[in-house]
């Protein structure tokens, strides 16, 4: 394969500005709203009996005082109004993703790892990090601190991208090696993790929870596991080939939309909801306002705009 | 095979500089495993005939809500499966012959004590005493889900100011 067949098939994809401006704008209200409330973390004074990441070797147990937490909220909420604006990119987002980091890994270290805030700081810590480097390169920091430069956010989208699929990619990936290539076939065993689920859900409150269609759907592969099997492969499938968002706009949109119908197979089949992870898919890689605008610019090239605005 | 090899490099050196970031973040994810903000995703890695999780039950074995404890059922299976990873380690390391069985039972005695300790002087009242209960499913020869029982540590409780 030449370089040139290579860049046909991984197209170098520029954001316009506009596009940015409201992936920024979908990210942050994203953030803000998943940012972990005080109360789900852990209550402040106590010993944190189970350090995660970087609660190893730094105690954050001081953003769980009562009067410190709405600061940190407070720093989030200016950073992604700043962030929003694409001024002093760098600094806002770096800022954003301290916020995120102290209270994820204060969150994570409860005992269990709960993969709710995982990738948005990871998409936090990839953008701090390609905007700095941009930053640092010859001519650029002057620029980056006094405007949002359109280059810029769209260097870090496509850095977004790649986060993004690399990590869907890794947790196939995952799955192949823990199963030891066995996945599909283990998935028939699916019904045993759903009862489990379900008790677990149980025993939080002692009350009975109702599964919704989960249960209904698990009892029947129960009685059937090659159905089981066949239903539960596409999903390992989807995460392996996720990468194929990464080869231009039209492959982002149908890989996004795949991967959100992917989650929501998983919240009917297995009771288990990750709706940060399916907005982020819908704000970064379905990316459905540029798909509006040049639907509309098609129409108005064909000369039918009028009768669109009519 | 020199040259096959030299192609192999070239096409992999191509492929990483158009997405760095992309193997970046796999390498980085798989190393790391689970370390915030990283993750290799292991949830659902694999799936076995069996599974189990445990339960909080008081004296009398009736079951106590995660909730009372400010926890939730899937962190306290994982919290006495780190204790009881811990206990066999330290069990190992102390070069005693110490039975696994025995160490499990150390672990849920170990958690039952951390979590009796966020109880109210009438829950201790109440519950008189503490049970960690691992509940073990698995499909039956006429494919039906069967629960076994198993405990791994009990503690008596005694109402007492905090």
């Amino acid at each position: 394969m030449d370089t040139r067949t290579f860049q046909t098939i991984v197209p170098f994809v520029h954001f316009a500005w506009w596009e940015t401006l409201l992936m920024r704008l979908g990210y942050a209200l994203l953030l803000l709203f998943w940012f972990p409330a005080l109360e789900i973390l852990p209550p402040y004074g106590s010993e944190l009996t189970f350090p995660n990441g970087l609660g190893h070797w730094v105690d954050f147990s001081w953003a769980l005082h009562p009067a410190v937490f709405p600061w940190i909220q407070g720093l989030l909420a200016v950073a992604c109004v700043i962030y929003i604006v694409g001024w002093a990119y760098p600094f806002a987002v770096t800022s954003m993703c301290f916020c995120y980091l102290v209270v994820g890994t204060l969150h994570n270290s409860l005992g269990s790892i709960s993969h709710y805030y995982q990738m948005l700081t990871i998409i936090l810590l990839g953008q701090s990090v390609a905007s700095w480097i941009w930053f640092c390169l010859p001519g650029n920091s002057r620029e980056v601190l006094t405007r949002s430069p359109e280059a810029l956010h769209s260097f870090t989208t496509r850095v977004t991208l790649q986060l993004i699929a690399g990590n869907y990619v890794l947790c196939g990936i995952t799955k192949l090696l823990k199963s030891k290539g066995l996945w599909i076939w283990n998935s028939q065993y699916m019904p045993v993790e759903f009862a489990k689920i379900e008790a677990q859900k149980f025993h939080n409150h002692l009350v009975p929870v109702d599964m919704g269609w989960g249960s209904v759907f698990n009892e029947f592969c129960l009685q059937h596991p090659w159905l089981c099997m066949a239903i539960y492969a596409p999903g390992l499938i989807v995460e392996l080939i996720a990468f194929l968002m990464l080869f231009g706009r039209g492959w982002a949109f149908w890989t996004g939309i795949v991967v959100i119908g992917m989650h929501t197979m998983i919240t009917l089949t297995m009771n288990l909801d990750f709706p940060q992870h399916k907005w982020m898919i819908f704000i970064f890689v379905v990316n459905a306002p540029y798909w509006i605008w040049r639907l509309f610019q098609k129409i108005r090239d064909r000369g039918d705009w009028r009768q669109v605005t009519r | 095979m020199k040259e096959w090899l030299q192609t192999l490099g070239r096409k992999t050196w191509r492929f990483a500089r158009a997405w760095p970031w992309f193997l970046g973040t796999m390498l980085i994810g798989h190393l790391v495993k689970e370390n915030f903000p990283f993750s290799n995703w292991p949830m659902y890695g694999n799936f076995h005939p069996n599974a189990y999780y445990i339960y909080i039950a008081d004296a009398q074995g009736n079951a106590i809500g995660a909730a009372v404890f400010n926890e939730n059922t899937p962190r306290i299976g994982r919290q006495y499966a780190y204790e009881k990873k811990t206990a066999i380690r330290q069990a190992k390391e102390g070069g005693g012959n110490i039975p696994v069985e025995k160490s499990e039972w150390d672990a849920g005695v170990k958690m039952l004590k951390r979590l009796a300790s966020r109880l109210t002087p009438e829950q201790q009242q109440a519950y008189q005493g503490l049970q960690l209960v691992e509940m073990r499913l698995e499909i039956g020869p006429d494919r039906k889900i069967l629960p076994h029982q198993k405990i791994h540590g009990k503690i008596e409780l005694e109402a007492k100011d905090h």
